[in-house]
C-alpha cells in the first residue's frame, strides 16, 4: 500500500501546458504549436500543409502550397492587452465574399475568456466574440436559417444589413476548429452600431435540398484602430477607407451643436421678420379708382407688336421715414394685355426715385408691386 | 464530509457532497463506488488529457450568489476539441447535482433534473438542430447535436463512466439565455437545465496558469492562481 503524507490536492503540472514543437509529416520541417490540447488545426510554415495535432504527432489533413503572403498587421504570436484582457494572436484567416471583397480575421486567445476575433476590413476593426446562443426574431423564434429583418441577440436589438457567402482563402497559425482552405459558409449580418450580430451557417444536403446544420452567432463591436494599435504595440495600421460596417456615426457628436446653431439662426431670422413687420405702419397713403378711357391712349408700335400707351399722373404721396410701399392694382382684362409702370418722383429734387413695372395677360389682374423707398431730402 | 481510503492503494479518499457515489483516486486513478458503508473498486481510469482548462479541482466561485467548489470532473472528446463537465458542490444546497460545463471560454451551469416532461422513449436520432423542444412547459430549441467520447475523470462524481464510452448529447437554448443539455447515454434521457455564463460571471477565486498566461491576465480583480 502506498503511503501519502500530503492530504491537500496534488497540484497539476502547469509547466506541461506550454507550447510544443513537432515535425511536419509532409516536409519534416519544424512546426511550433502554441496551444497543444486546444488547437485542432495548424499550418506548416514551410510546405503550407494543414495539419491536425494529436497528443504526440501531427497528422496531414490538407495539402495547400500557397504561402500566406498577406501583411500581418498583428503578427502571429504577438501579445497584447485589449479591454483589460491579455490576448495572444495564434492564427490569421483571410476570407473573401462573393461580391469581390476580402477581409482578415486575427484569432486571439486568452485561456480564461476564450477566443476572440479581430476582423479587419479596409482598415476598420471589429472585436468579435462567438456566443453560445442564437439570434431570435421579435416573436422569440430562433433565426436558424439566418434571415430576419429584426433580431434580438445578446440583449440588444439589431436590423438586417447584408448576407453573403464567405470562403476561406488562406490561413496561417493554429485554430481550435478544422480548417479547410476553400470552405464556404453562408453569413448574415445585422447592425446596431457600434455593435454587429453575425450568423454563420453551415449547410448540409438532405433529399436534394440544403438545410442548416449549424447556426453560429457572434457579437461584434467596432474598435477604433488606435485601440488595437496601443493594445498590441503596433507600429503601423492599415489605412481606413470609407466607413466601417458597424462604425458608429462619427458626426453624432456634432449633431447636438448643429441643431443648436440651426435653432439659433431660425430664431434670429424669425425675430427679424417679426420685428420689422411690426414696425411697418400699414398706413394707406392712396386709394383711388382710375377710369381709363382707351380713346386717350396713344397707339405705339414695338417691332411687330402694337400697343396703346397711356400716362396718368396720380398725385403725391407723403412719406415720413424709410419704408416699403405696396401698390395694389385691380384691373379687369378681357383678351387684353396690360403693362404698368410706376414712377415715383421726388417733388423736391425732381429725381426719379424708383420705377418698377409688371406685365399681366388675360383675366383679372389683382397685382401688387412692392417698392422700397426712403424719403430722401424731400417728401 | 466522508473520509475514506482508496481500496486499491489506501490513499485518503474524501466524499464532500451528498450526491457523490463515485470517486477517482488521484494517486492510483482507481475508481471506487460507495456500497453498503464500504468502498468497492470499480476499475482503473485513463489519464486525463491536458486541455489547457483554467479550472481545477478545488477552484471556488459564485453563481447567482451561491458559492460553489469544484469537486469532480468528466473530460470528453467531441472530435472538435475537449469538453469538461466539472461537478460542483454548492454550499447549503438542496437541489440536484450541479455541473459547470466548460471549454474555450464558454461556461454552462446546469442542474440535473430528477424528472422532466421529456418522454422516456425520446430518441437521439429524432432530434435535429433548429427544432423546438419543450422541457416542462419551457420552449427550447435544439442548437447542437454531438457524440462525445469520455476521456476520463477525476475527483468525486454522482455517476460513473467508462472509457470508450460515447455520450450522445443534445444542447438546447432559448430566448431567455437558458440552457439545457440532454444526455442520451442511458436508456432514458437525462436532462440538465441551467444557463449560459461567461468567465466574468463566475467570480472564480483561483485559476490555473496555462500557456504562459497568469491569473492577472484575465483582467479580473482579485483573481489568483
Amino acid at each position: 500500500m502506498n503511503e501519502r503524507v500530503d492530504e491537500s490536492l496534488a497540484p497539476k503540472e502547469s509547466a506541461s501546458v506550454a507550447a510544443k514543437d513537432f515535425r511536419c509529416p509532409n516536409c519534416g520541417g519544424p512546426v511550433h504549436l502554441a496551444l497543444p490540447g486546444k488547437s485542432q488545426s495548424v499550418r506548416c510554415g514551410h510546405c503550407g500543409s494543414i495539419l491536425e495535432p494529436t497528443h504526440d504527432v501531427l497528422l496531414l489533413r490538407q495539402k495547400y502550397e500557397k504561402a500566406f503572403s498577406h501583411k500581418q498587421w498583428i503578427p502571429l504570436s504577438q501579445e497584447g492587452v485589449l479591454k483589460g484582457i491579455k490576448f495572444k494572436c495564434v492564427g490569421i484567416v483571410v476570407r473573401k465574399d462573393n461580391y469581390g471583397g476580402s477581409w482578415t480575421e486575427y484569432l486571439i486567445f486568452n485561456p480564461y475568456h476564450g477566443y476572440r476575433y479581430l476582423v479587419e476590413s479596409s482598415g476598420h476593426w471589429t472585436y468579435v466574440e462567438q456566443l453560445a446562443n442564437v439570434g431570435y426574431t421579435p416573436n422569440n423564434e430562433p433565426a436558424w436559417d439566418g434571415f430576419s429583418l429584426k433580431i434580438n441577440f445578446a440583449g440588444k436589438k439589431f436590423k438586417y444589413a447584408t448576407g453573403y457567402k464567405a470562403t476561406v482563402k488562406n490561413v496561417i497559425g493554429e485554430f481550435p476548429w478544422e480548417v479547410i482552405v476553400g470552405e464556404k459558409n453562408a453569413v448574415t449580418e445585422y447592425l446596431n452600431p457600434p455593435y454587429q450580430a453575425t450568423c454563420e451557417r453551415v449547410e448540409g444536403m438532405r433529399d436534394g435540398k440544403s438545410y442548416t446544420t449549424e447556426s453560429n452567432w457572434s457579437l461584434g463591436e467596432y474598435v477604433y484602430p488606435k485601440e488595437i494599435q496601443q493594445a498590441f504595440n503596433l507600429e503601423e495600421m492599415p489605412p481606413r477607407m470609407g466607413f466601417g460596417m458597424c462604425e458608429p456615426n462619427p458626426y453624432k457628436k456634432r449633431r447636438f451643436f448643429a441643431l443648436l446653431w440651426s435653432a439659433a439662426l431660425f430664431f434670429f431670422a424669425s425675430a427679424t421678420c417679426v420685428i420689422s413687420s411690426n414696425r411697418s405702419e400699414n398706413a394707406k397713403v392712396i386709394d383711388k379708382v382710375l377710369p381709363l378711357n382707351i380713346a386717350n391712349f396713344e397707339l405705339k408700335k414695338d417691332g411687330t407688336t402694337e400697343y396703346l400707351e397711356f400716362d396718368h399722373e396720380e398725385g403725391t404721396i407723403q412719406l415720413s421715414k424709410e419704408t416699403n410701399i405696396e401698390f395694389e392694382f385691380s384691373i379687369p382684362l378681357s383678351q387684353q394685355w396690360i403693362s404698368l409702370n410706376v414712377f415715383l418722383i421726388d417733388e423736391v429734387t425732381g429725381k426719379l426715385r424708383h420705377d418698377r413695372w409688371k406685365d399681366k395677360g388675360t383675366g383679372r389682374w389683382t397685382g401688387k408691386v412692392f417698392i422700397a423707398i426712403d424719403p430722401g431730402e424731400g417728401s | 464530509m466522508k473520509k475514506s481510503q482508496c481500496p486499491s492503494c489506501g490513499a485518503p479518499l474524501i466524499f464532500e457532497n451528498a450526491h457523490s457515489l463515485y470517486a477517482v483516486c488521484k494517486y492510483c486513478r482507481t475508481m471506487s463506488v460507495q456500497s453498503e458503508d464500504a468502498l468497492k473498486e470499480v476499475g482503473k481510469t485513463a489519464a486525463l488529457v491536458e486541455d489547457g482548462s483554467p479550472l481545477d479541482l478545488g477552484t471556488t466561485g459564485t453563481i447567482d450568489g451561491h458559492s460553489f467548489k469544484i469537486i469532480g470532473r468528466i473530460q470528453y472528446n467531441f472530435g472538435l476539441g475537449f469538453w469538461n463537465e466539472w461537478f460542483l458542490s454548492i454550499a447549503d444546497d438542496a437541489g440536484g447535482p450541479a455541473w459547470l460545463g466548460e471549454a474555450n471560454g464558454t461556461y454552462f451551469f446546469t442542474r440535473q433534473l430528477t424528472k422532466s416532461s421529456l418522454r422516456d422513449d425520446l430518441q437521439f436520432a429524432s432530434l435535429e438542430a433548429g427544432m423546438p423542444l419543450y422541457i416542462d412547459d419551457n420552449k427550447f430549441f435544439v442548437k447542437d447535436i454531438q457524440k462525445g467520447k469520455v476521456v476520463s475523470g477525476e475527483g468525486e462524481l454522482p455517476f460513473s463512466f467508462t472509457g470508450e464510452y460515447e455520450a450522445p448529447v443534445v444542447d438546447c437554448v432559448n430566448a431567455k439565455d437558458e440552457f439545457a443539455t440532454i444526455d442520451f447515454s442511458e436508456e432514458k434521457p437525462i436532462v440538465f437545465l441551467g444557463k449560459i455564463l461567461r468567465f466574468a460571471d463566475l467570480r472564480l477565486s483561483r485559476v490555473r496558469s496555462v500557456y504562459g498566461f497568469k491569473a492577472e491576465d484575465a483582467g479580473i480583480q482579485g483573481l489568483t492562481a
